[in-house]
């Protein structure tokens, strides 16, 4: 097996063009992205300072006196009630969030833009103002306080409208969780979220993002280190393939089988050959582009050992590609049958964003994009650069593991067995 | 050790081989002759194991080889008509996969791989990619994959085409001593009359799918016996000419090539006289005219009306 292998990698680095296709084209392509896209880039992919609106619909003297009436109702005494004020107006949710929305380490990523009603912050939606704004309602301040010192009332509900389901919604979908998870009120503060469900939804994908830390933004390098990677990487699968109808032309394959070897262990070493080449080649991309333009040099080690956990599953969903590739080249007789597959590689390359970022598709093309194997891992690296953990990729990263298992599953089932043809 | 009966087979609609019989015993050298196209490649690969026959049966010592492939592979070597061989690959390289992939190691391996590479010639230049090989080279190399586990049965499919008359003569040579020398049982298929006359005991001639004779080099002459061969050579040739050539009574086959005409004639019938008048009356000009004993290309003419080499 290791013997099939490293044959496999030997012919490889024999192969000028193909070294020349796999590793050196993403490369170029990454520096001429990178270079000319670069400003371009970031003002339509901007995750930096995006614009939120904000409702604020109670002021915090109002809840108060409506607090403190509730208190005398209650018939507590006078320096109880004094005492309860007190702490209530130091743990004003609504201070705590207008603080946080205006902290300086959000800066860099949101500016918060104030709306006097609903209605105007509506109309800035639909001028395409902002994507998204965060509402306060009227007695937020008081609810929280009744479910926080009074337990009662089902306690406070933020309201988070937003039209973006992409990485701005999750970032506004973190800073609200991030803030009831700071004000430590779980159960006095909910969320509500309208507009497009998708942010709901999704945030249940990701699990519960608590933490945010503010990362830089993804620069254009980064961008396209992880486009050209991903996709170039796909390109592995159909270069393996090729081969493999050339070793069957060339009876190379039909040795192979004369030595009694199983076919299985045939196709399994193509499978083998294609993770293993896809691991190198995005591993030396990555490092390349590191040490030219410094795309990862501030990471840290736990990012690092995502970026390689992420890498060897979209690796191994290649080889998975590489198999059934493999399959329908032993199969057919026709070379020009691996090429029309191999052309569903470029689709999905297309599909999943290398090129444009995927923000930009439709919702349509977006959700597709985000379920072909490399928008996944795509997505799943963008989000690991964004200082997501790898717990949290992990739900997108599922994806390309059961992508995997269906093509490796779909590879033997039409790989033939038999003695071929 | 091998027997082949009623084999047969058919691409869709096209039928490649049909109704071939043949056997081969251990320690000969068999020959299976027939021009592009005739099938050899095809019955080859089904008695190789590697393509399984629409219909007929193949036996290696008694056992079925369609149901047990395993019985036979181990002991066979394929030198298959295309060069299946790694061309990004060393000599060396290839070598070592190939040995590796039928069990070889360490320093086994490498005694093999170098004693091979001496028996072809190629050891000065067995680091260097196949790719720059010449033709005859690269034939060399792909004869020796097939040799690394010693295989006892070599099937060989036109392991000379397309090479010079020198790496042709290397190669004759090199399977006529594996033949003698080693013992190994040889089915060599070619186009070339010569090469199957030179290294074969016995062959069958194919054509159209069909084994169209077979037997001794000996046997297969004896065909003609009531034959023989006249090479004419002439200055232009002409179709007039041709046309009496085939027309006159005693000449059986009449092929021509280039300036020469190739005349199958009973023995003993005087056709001299009649050749010289037939070519003062079409204005050809006789160079010059040999009278030749048989060879199995002339068997091949006798049978099929057609050169081997058309
Ligand atoms: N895989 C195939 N599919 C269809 N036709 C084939 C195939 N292989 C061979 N043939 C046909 O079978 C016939 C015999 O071919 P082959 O065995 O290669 O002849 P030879 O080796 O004597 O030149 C030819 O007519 C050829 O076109
Ligand atoms: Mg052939």
């Amino acid at each position: 097996m290791f013997n099939l292998i490293k044959k496999d990698f030997a012919i490889l680095s024999k192969t000028k063009s193909d070294l020349l296709e796999l590793l050196f084209m993403p490369f170029i392509l990454l520096i001429i992205l990178g270079f000319s896209l670069g400003n371009v880039f970031m003002s339509e992919f901007s995750i930096d300072t995006f614009k939120v609106g904000l409702v604020n619909e109670q002021t915090t003297a109002k809840s108060l006196d409506r607090f403190e009436a509730d208190l005398q109702e209650d018939g507590l005494p006078a320096p109880a009630i004094a005492e309860l004020l007190t702490a209530a107006e130091e743990s004003d949710p609504e201070k705590a969030l207008t603080r946080l929305l205006q902290d300086e380490s959000l800066e860099e990523l949101m500016e918060t833009q104030n709306f006097d009603s609903e209605k105007a912050a509506e109309e800035a939606i639909a001028s395409e103002e902002i994507r998204s704004y965060i509402r306060i309602p009227e007695n937020f301040s008081y609810n929280a306080w009744k479910s926080l010192y009074l337990n009662e009332e089902n306690g406070a509900e933020l309201i988070l409208n937003t039209q973006s389901d992409g990485i701005t919604g999750n970032i506004l979908q973190s800073v609200v969780n991030s803030f009831i998870g700071q004000y430590n009120v779980e159960s006095s503060i909910a969320i509500a979220t309208q507009g497009e469900a998708e942010v709901s939804t999704d945030s249940s994908e990701y699990g519960e993002v608590v933490q945010l830390s503010v990362e830089e933004p993804i620069n254009a390098f980064q961008y396209y280190t992880i486009g050209m990677g991903v996709m170039f990487a796909l390109f592995t699968a159909p270069s393996l393939a090729t081969r493999a109808f050339k070793e069957k032309e060339q009876h190379v394959f039909g040795r192979m089988m004369l030595s009694g070897m199983r076919p299985l262990t045939y196709l399994v070493s193509k499978f083998i050959s294609g993770t293993s080449i896809t691991f190198v080649q995005l591993i030396t991309l990555f490092t390349l582009s590191t040490v030219v333009f410094g795309t990862f040099a501030d990471k840290e080690l736990g990012f690092w050992i995502a970026l390689l956990t992420l890498t060897a599953s979209y690796a191994l969903f290649v080889g998975s590609l590489t198999s059934i590739l493999t399959s329908v080249s032993l199969y057919s007789n026709n070379s020009s049958t691996v090429g029309f597959f191999g052309s569903f590689v470029s689709v999905f390359a297309f599909l999943g964003g290398s090129f444009t970022p995927v923000d930009q598709f439709s919702e349509a093309l977006k959700k597709v994009g985000n379920w072909t194997p490399n928008g996944a891992a795509m997505t799943s690296y963008l989000q690991l650069l964004q200082g997501f953990s790898l717990q949290e990729v992990f739900p997108l990263m599922s994806r390309i593991i059961t992508l995997t298992v269906i093509a490796l599953v779909v590879s033997v089932w039409i790989f033939p067995k038999r003695r071929l043809e | 050790m091998l027997e082949v009966k009623n084999l047969k087979k058919t691409f869709k609609k096209t039928v490649a081989v049909e109704d071939v019989d043949l056997y081969i015993e251990e320690g000969e050298s068999v020959g299976l002759l027939g021009p592009n196209g005739a099938g050899k490649s095809t019955t080859i690969s089904m008695i190789s194991t590697l393509l399984p026959p629409t219909k007929g049966t193949i036996k290696y010592k008694g056992k079925d080889v369609l149901k047990n492939p395993d019985e036979l592979r181990p002991i066979l070597g394929v030198v298959p008509q295309d060069i299946a061989i790694y061309g990004e690959l060393s000599a060396y390289a290839n070598m070592k996969f190939f040995g590796k992939i039928y069990g070889l190691s360490g320093s086994q391996l490498e005694k093999k791989i170098q004693e091979i590479l001496e028996l072809v010639g190629l050891s000065d230049r067995q680091k260097d990619v196949v790719d720059t090989y010449s033709g005859g080279m690269k034939r060399r190399i792909n004869i020796a994959v097939a040799l690394m586990h010693n295989p006892e049965f070599l099937i060989m499919d036109e392991p000379t085409v397309g090479i010079d008359p020198q790496s042709r003569n290397y190669i004759l040579n090199m399977v006529k001593r594996l033949n003698g020398e080693k013992g190994i049982t040889i089915l060599y298929t070619s186009h070339y009359m010569e090469e199957v006359e030179k290294l074969c005991d016995r062959v069958y001639i194919m054509d159209h799918g069909r084994i169209i004779a077979s037997g001794t080099k000996e046997e297969l002459k004896n065909i003609l016996s009531n034959e023989e061969t006249i090479v004419i050579e002439v200055a232009e040739r002409k179709q007039a000419f041709t046309d009496l050539l085939v027309s006159q009574k005693g000449i059986n086959q009449v092929a021509e090539e280039e300036n020469n005409y190739q005349l199958i004639v009973s023995k003993g019938d005087q056709l001299l006289g009649e050749i010289f008048e037939q070519a003062r009356q079409t204005n050809v000009k006789i160079k010059s005219i040999h009278i030749q004993t048989p060879t199995l290309e002339d068997v091949f003419l006798h049978l099929t009306g057609r050169k081997l080499r058309d």
